[in-house]
C-alpha cells in the first residue's frame, strides 16, 4: 500500500498562518465598520496620506478664516449702527444750530445750546460705544474707552485744563489788552493809527483798506505787524465811508465800516468836527466802537471755534495746542502744545501716525487682511463733537442783545457749515463706507471658504472615509472565504488515516 | 540454504521491522515535537556469493532538504527583523495619532494655529489668549510624548540588543555542547541524527537574531560565521558582549559613548563591533541597532528641528546690513550662543562662498563642526563676538579654511563690518539675533522656552540647549504662562490691547517664513536640502513617518508570507506526517506477519522433518 506523499503533505499541513491573516483582515474590516474611518494612523491611510494631512491643514486654517469673518461680521455690524447713529447725529446737530433761531432761556443758555448740549453727550455716549466687547473708536486700544468723561472735557479736573478754560485763553489771546482784536487804535495830530499789537495769528490781521472819504488818505503798511494809517488832510463829505478788511484767525474774513454822519450813530457813523484833528478823533471813536463790536462777536466766535479745533484736532498723535504763556495770555503770540499734565487729552484711545483703519485688522483669506479700525478723533468724527462743544460752552447772553444775536449768528452759520458734508473732506459718510465696505470682501472670502471647505472635505472622506457599503462587501466577501478555508481544513483534518484504522 | 539459514534470514527480517518500528513510534511520538525532523530508516539485503543471507540495518536518517533549510534560515533572519521594525514604527505612527484625533499632532498644531488666528481678530479678549495658550501648550506637550515616545522606543531597542545578545549566547553555548557530543559520538551512531535536531535548534534560534552562514565540516561538525564572515562558532563558539546604556536619552548616542554597540570577541580576539560595517546585517540584532541608532534618531532630529525653527522663527530677529566703504556691516549687540552672522560673498578667485558665523562663548566648544547648520555647502566658524579678538578669530578661522578668501573682517564696538580688497565682493551680511524681553523690544519674542534650563532656546553649540532632544524640552515660556496678554501685548505697561501685530507676527512666521531644514533629518539632501515653512514641515514629517511605518509593515507583510512559504515547503518535507507513520505501521506490521510467517514456515517444516525421522 503506497501512499504518495504528495498528497498527504497537503492535507496534514493546513496554512494556519494564511488563516491568522484573514482573521487579522476581517478584524480590520470590522474596526473600519465601527468607526467608519480607514485607517487609525497616518501610516495605513497610504499614500494619499500627505494629501490628508495637508487637507486637514487646509480645512482648518479655512474654519479659522471663516470663525474670524464670524467675529468681524458682529463688530462691522454694531460698528455700522453706531456711525449711522453719529450720522444722524450730525444732521440733527446741523438742522437744530440755526443762525436765526436764537431764543434765550433765561439761565444762562440758549435754546440751540441745550440742544446743542444733548446731542454733545449723546455723541460722547457713542463714540464710547462697545461691540464685541471692544471699544469701538479706541482704535487697537479696545480696552480703553475712547473718550475721556465729558464734565473732564469741558471742564478739566482742578490740575488740567479743560476745554472751557482753554477757549478762555484764547478768547483773550483773540481779543487782548485792548479787547479789539489785537489792535491798538491811536491817533497824533490828524493821523489815526491802527496798528497790529504784535506778529502774531490771533485777533484780527489788517487786509486791505478801501476808503472812500475824500481829503483822507488811508494805507496799510508794514507787515506782521502791520499798520493802517488814516490821515484828515482835510474834511470828507457827509455819507462817504471807509471799511477795513480783516483776517479773522479761522482764514475767514470780516470788515468794519465807518460813515461820516450828521451825528455819531452805534452802526459807524462819525461826525466831521470843527477841524480834520476833531474829524480825525470822531473817526477814532467811531472805529474803535466798531472794532470793538466786530471782536465782541464774530472775533469771539471764530475765536470759540478755534480753540476746540485746536483742543480736540490730536489726529495722528499731535498734542491739544493751547495758548502760550499761560500767564498772560492777553500778549501772548502763538500756540504751544498742551502737556499731559496740564491739557485734558479728551481722547483716549490708539493715537499713531498709522492709518486709524489699520488699528483693527483681521485675517479673512490666506493674502487678504482687512481693516476697521476707528478712531474717535478721526476727522470726521470728532467734526461733530469739536463743534457741538465750541457751541455748547459759548457765552451768548452776557452782551447786549445785539450782541448776544450776532454771536450766535456768527457762530451758528461758521458751526453749521462744519456740520455740513464737505464734498472732498472725509465724512462719516465715507467712513461708514470703509468700515461696512470690508463686510463685502469678508462676505466673498466667506463663501469662497464654505466652498471649498465642501470641496476639500469630500476629498479628505474619500481618503479617510471607509465607504460602508464597500467594508460591507469585502466582509463578506472575506467571511465567505475565511468558512470556506474552516470547512476544507476541517475536512482535509478528518482525512486521517488514524480513522480508518 | 539450509532452514536455519532461513530461519536467521526472517530473524533478521523481524529485527529490523522492529528497529523500523521504533522509527515510527518515535515519529509518531514526536509528531508536535519543536525542531523535530522526520526519521527514516534504510535497510539492505546483506549478499553473500549471489544469496542472501539476511537483511542489514542502516542508520537512522532525518528527512532533510537542506538547502530549504538554508533558504528558511537566512529569511526567518530577515522576517524578524522587519517584523521587529515594523512593530517598532507601528507603535510610532500610532503615537502620531489617529487622523482628525484631538490628541494628532497635525490636529494639536491646527487648532493651536486656529487660535491664533482667532486672538489676531481679539487680540485684547482674555479667553482668546487663554484658547491660545492651552492650544500651545498641547501641541508643546504632545511634541514632548512624541519625543518619550521614541526614547521609550530607542530603550527598549537597548534592552532587545540586550535580550537577543543573551539568546544568542544561549544559542552558542547549547550549540557548542551538542556539537561535541556529535563529534563524540562520532558519525556512525544513529544518536547523531537526533542530536542534529536539536543542533538545528540552536542554529535556527541563532538564525532568527544573527544572519549566519552554516558551513558543515566533517563528522557531522558545523562552522557558524555571519553572511560578513565573523566567525561566530568553530571549534569553540564566540562570545556576544553588550552593556545595556541606563536611560536613553535623544542625546544618548555610540558616538558619545552613552550607547553601547554588541561585540562579538572569538578566544581573546578582539571584539568586532556587531553593528558595524562588518557586523550582522539581518536579524534582530541588526534591527533593534538600526532602529536605536538611525530609525528612531531620524524621527527624533526631525522633531527637534521642527522645535528648533518654531521657537527660533518667533523669538529671532534679522538685523540687515548697512554699506561701508568696501563692503558691510551689520550690529551684533545682544548676540547670544547660537545666534547665527550669515555672510556670501564671492572670494579672490571669483568663486560664491557662504560663511555662517556661530556665536559660542565657551572656547572649548570650538571648532563647530560643519554640519551644524543646514546648509551643506556654508563654511561654519565658531567665535565669541563679545571678545575683543572676536574678528581676528574669524579671520584666522576663514582663512585656514579658505586662504583665497580677500575680505577682511573688523569689529567696531558690538558693530561687524566685513570688507574686500581685490576681485572679492560682499554679497550679503545680516545677523539673526533672539530678542531678549516681551515688551518694548518689538514683536519678535521668547513664545517658547527650553524646559530644561527655562532658558529662551537659542540653538547652543554644545549638549546643553541644543538643538538634539529639544522637541522633548519645548515648552511655552514661563513668561507667557504667568501673562498670557504677552501674546499680543508687545509693550510695557497695564492693560490689554487690540494690536494684533504680534500675533500677525507669530502666525506669518509659522506659516509663511521659509526656513532650511538640516539633511540631518532624514528629510531633503545633503546637496538640495529642503527649504520649507514650519507648517509644512509639520506635514512632512508626519506623512514620511507615515510612509515609512507603512514601508515597514509591508516588508514585514512580504517576508512573512516568504519565510512562511519557504517554512512550509520545509516543513513538508521534514515535518511528521501522522498519515505517512501510519501507511508504513501497516506496511512494517504486514511485514512482520511475512516474516513471522517464515518463521512459522520454518517451524513447521522442522516439524515436518522431525515427525519423518521419528
Amino acid at each position: 500500500m503506497a501512499i504518495s506523499n504528495s498528497l498527504l503533505s497537503g492535507s496534514s499541513f493546513i496554512r494556519s498562518d494564511l488563516l491568522i491573516q484573514n482573521q487579522d483582515r476581517l478584524a480590520d474590516f470590522n474596526r473600519q465598520l465601527a468607526t467608519g474611518e480607514r485607517s487609525d494612523t497616518y501610516g495605513g491611510l497610504g499614500s494619499s496620506r500627505t494629501q490628508s494631512i495637508s487637507l486637514r491643514q487646509d480645512i482648518s486654517q479655512l474654519e479659522a478664516f471663516q470663525s474670524n469673518i464670524q467675529r468681524l461680521d458682529i463688530r462691522v455690524d454694531i460698528t455700522g449702527l453706531s456711525l449711522e447713529r453719529l450720522e444722524s447725529l450730525r444732521i440733527e446737530a446741523r438742522d437744530a444750530i440755526d443762525p436765526n433761531n436764537f431764543i434765550d432761556l433765561g439761565n444762562g443758555e440758549t435754546f440751540t445750546q441745550s440742544t446743542a448740549d444733548a446731542l454733545l453727550t449723546e455723541s460722547f455716549a457713542l463714540l464710547n460705544s462697545q461691540s464685541d466687547g471692544r471699544y469701538i473708536f479706541s482704535g487697537n486700544q479696545v480696552e480703553t474707552p475712547a473718550l475721556e468723561d465729558l464734565d473732564i472735557v469741558l471742564n478739566g479736573d482742578g490740575v488740567r485744563a479743560g476745554l472751557r478754560q482753554v477757549t478762555d485763553e484764547r478768547l483773550a489771546a483773540d481779543l487782548g489788552v485792548s479787547g479789539l482784536g489785537r489792535l491798538d487804535v491811536t491817533i497824533a495830530a490828524d493821523t489815526v493809527s491802527i496798528t497790529e499789537d504784535a506778529a502774531t495769528d490771533f485777533g484780527f490781521d489788517l487786509s486791505t483798506v478801501n476808503s472812500g472819504l475824500s481829503n483822507v488818505t488811508a494805507a496799510i503798511t508794514g507787515a506782521e505787524p502791520a499798520s493802517l494809517d488814516v490821515q484828515f488832510t482835510g474834511q470828507p463829505q457827509l455819507g462817504e465811508s471807509l471799511q477795513v478788511f480783516l483776517d479773522l484767525p479761522d482764514g475767514s474774513r470780516t470788515s468794519v465800516e465807518v460813515f461820516v454822519a450828521n451825528s455819531p450813530t452805534s452802526d459807524g457813523g462819525f461826525a466831521i468836527g470843527a477841524t480834520p484833528q476833531q474829524t480825525a478823533q470822531n473817526f477814532q471813536a467811531a472805529i474803535s466802537e466798531q472794532l470793538q463790536f466786530a471782536a465782541s462777536t464774530e472775533l469771539n466766535a471764530v475765536s470759540r471755534i478755534e480753540a476746540a479745533d485746536n483742543f480736540f484736532n490730536t489726529e495722528g498723535g499731535q498734542p491739544p495746542l493751547r495758548v502760550d504763556n499761560l500767564g498772560s495770555p492777553e500778549t501772548s503770540i502763538g500756540l504751544v502744545a498742551g502737556t499731559p499734565a496740564d491739557t485734558v487729552e479728551y481722547y483716549l484711545g490708539q493715537n499713531d501716525a498709522d492709518n486709524p483703519r489699520a488699528g483693527i485688522t483681521t485675517r479673512v483669506d490666506e493674502n487678504i487682511t482687512v481693516q476697521y479700525g476707528l478712531r474717535a478723533n478721526e476727522d470726521a468724527l470728532r467734526a461733530g463733537i469739536t463743534s457741538l462743544a465750541a457751541f455748547a460752552i459759548a457765552d451768548f447772553t452776557s452782551g447786549s442783545d445785539e450782541q448776544n444775536q450776532a454771536v450766535h449768528s456768527a457762530f451758528a452759520s461758521r458751526t453749521s457749515q462744519d456740520l455740513s458734508v464737505q464734498t472732498e473732506a472725509p465724512s462719516i459718510q465715507s467712513v461708514i463706507q470703509e468700515v461696512v465696505g470690508v463686510q463685502v470682501i469678508s462676505g466673498n472670502a466667506d463663501l469662497r471658504h464654505s466652498a471649498a471647505i465642501n470641496t476639500l472635505d469630500s476629498i479628505r472622506e474619500d481618503i479617510e472615509i471607509a465607504d460602508p457599503t464597500e467594508v460591507a462587501v469585502q466582509l463578506l466577501s472575506l467571511q465567505t472565504q475565511i468558512e470556506a478555508s474552516f470547512t476544507a481544513s476541517a475536512r482535509i483534518g478528518e482525512l486521517s488515516l488514524i480513522n480508518f484504522i | 540454504m539450509s532452514l536455519s539459514q532461513s530461519l536467521n534470514i526472517s530473524l533478521a527480517g523481524l529485527n529490523a521491522n522492529q528497529r523500523a518500528l521504533d522509527v515510527v513510534a518515535g515519529n509518531i511520538a514526536n509528531a508536535e515535537t519543536e525542531g523535530y525532523t522526520r526519521k527514516t530508516i534504510s535497510q539492505t539485503a546483506l549478499v553473500s556469493d549471489d544469496r542472501v543471507n539476511g537483511v542489514r540495518v542502516g542508520e537512522v536518517e532525518r528527512v532533510l532538504n537542506l538547502e530549504v533549510q538554508s533558504q528558511a534560515r537566512s529569511l526567518a533572519g530577515v522576517n524578524v527583523g522587519n517584523g521587529i521594525t515594523a512593530d517598532f514604527l507601528g507603535r510610532l505612527d500610532s503615537a502620531f495619532g489617529s487622523p482628525g484625533e484631538p490628541t494628532a499632532i497635525d490636529t494639536t498644531f491646527n487648532n493651536a494655529i486656529a487660535s491664533l488666528e482667532a486672538l489676531s481678530t481679539s487680540p485684547e479678549d482674555f479667553n482668546a489668549q487663554i484658547q491660545a495658550v492651552n492650544d500651545l501648550q498641547v501641541f508643546t506637550s504632545q511634541l514632548n510624548s512624541l519625543s518619550d515616545t521614541i526614547q521609550d522606543l530607542r530603550q527598549e531597542a537597548d534592552l532587545g540588543i540586550q535580550q537577543s545578545v543573551s539568546q544568542a549566547n544561549d544559542a552558542l553555548a547549547g550549540l557548542e555542547e551538542v556539537n561535541r557530543r556529535i563529534l563524540t559520538n562520532g558519525s556512525a551512531s544513529e544518536n547523531s541524527a537526533f542530536l542534529e535536531d536539536e543542533r538545528d535548534q540552536f542554529i535556527d534560534q541563532l538564525a532568527q537574531l544573527i544572519d549566519i552562514e552554516v558551513t558543515p565540516t566533517a563528522n557531522n561538525g558545523v562552522n557558524i560565521s555571519t553572511t560578513t564572515g565573523l566567525t561566530l562558532f568553530s571549534s569553540g563558539s564566540a562570545q556576544l558582549n553588550f552593556t545595556q546604556a541606563g536611560t536613553v536619552v535623544p542625546n544618548s548616542s555610540t558616538e558619545n559613548g552613552t550607547l553601547f554597540n554588541p561585540t562579538v570577541s572569538l578566544g581573546a580576539n578582539v571584539r568586532t563591533n556587531l553593528l558595524g560595517p562588518i557586523g550582522v546585517q539581518e536579524g534582530a540584532i541588526a534591527a533593534y541597532g538600526e532602529l536605536r541608532d538611525d530609525v528612531l534618531v531620524d524621527v527624533q532630529s526631525q522633531l527637534d528641528a521642527l522645535a528648533a525653527q518654531i521657537s527660533l522663527a518667533i523669538s529671532n530677529v534679522d538685523i540687515d546690513s548697512t554699506a561701508v566703504p568696501g563692503g558691510l556691516a551689520v550690529d551684533t549687540a545682544g548676540i547670544v550662543d547660537g545666534n547665527e552672522v550669515s555672510l556670501d560673498f564671492t572670494d579672490a578667485t571669483g568663486q560664491p562662498q557662504s560663511v555662517t558665523l556661530i556665536q559660542v562663548s565657551d572656547p572649548s566648544l570650538l571648532p563647530v563642526d560643519s554640519d551644524f547648520t543646514a546648509n551643506p555647502n556654508d563654511i561654519v566658524i565658531g567665535v565669541d563676538f563679545n571678545s575683543p579678538t572676536a574678528a581676528a578669530d574669524i579671520q584666522a578661522a576663514l582663512n585656514a579654511e579658505l586662504p583665497t578668501n580677500g575680505i577682511t573682517f573688523a569689529t567696531t564696538g558690538t558693530t561687524l563690518s566685513v570688507t574686500t580688497a581685490g576681485a572679492a565682493t560682499v554679497g550679503a551680511l545680516s545677523a539673526n539675533i533672539t530678542n531678549s524681553g516681551f515688551t518694548d523690544n518689538g514683536v519678535a519674542f521668547a513664545l517658547f522656552q527650553d524646559g530644561a534650563s527655562g532658558d529662551t532656546f537659542t540653538n547652543e553649540v554644545g549638549a546643553n540647549g541644543s538643538q538634539v532632544g529639544y522637541a522633548g524640552r519645548i515648552q511655552l515660556s514661563d513668561e507667557i504662562l504667568a501673562d498670557p496678554s504677552l501674546l499680543s501685548r508687545f509693550t510695557s505697561g497695564i492693560g490689554n490691547t487690540g494690536d494684533s501685530s504680534r500675533v500677525d507676527f507669530v502666525l506669518e512666521q509659522i506659516n509663511e517664513d521659509l526656513k532650511t531644514i538640516s539633511p540631518d533629518t532624514g528629510i531633503g539632501s545633503a546637496s538640495n536640502p529642503i527649504t520649507t515653512t514650519v507648517s509644512d514641515f509639520l506635514q512632512t514629517i508626519i506623512s514620511t513617518q507615515g510612509q515609512r511605518s507603512e514601508a515597514a509593515q509591508n516588508a514585514s507583510d512580504a517576508s512573512q508570507i516568504s519565510f512562511n512559504n519557504v517554512q512550509s515547503i520545509f516543513q513538508s518535507e521534514s515535518e511528521v506526517n501522522i498519515d505517512v507513520e501510519l501507511a508504513r505501521l501497516i506496511e512494517l506490521e504486514q511485514a512482520f506477519q511475512a516474516n513471522a510467517r517464515v518463521l512459522t514456515t520454518v517451524q513447521d517444516l522442522a516439524d515436518a522433518l522431525f515427525n519423518a525421522v521419528r
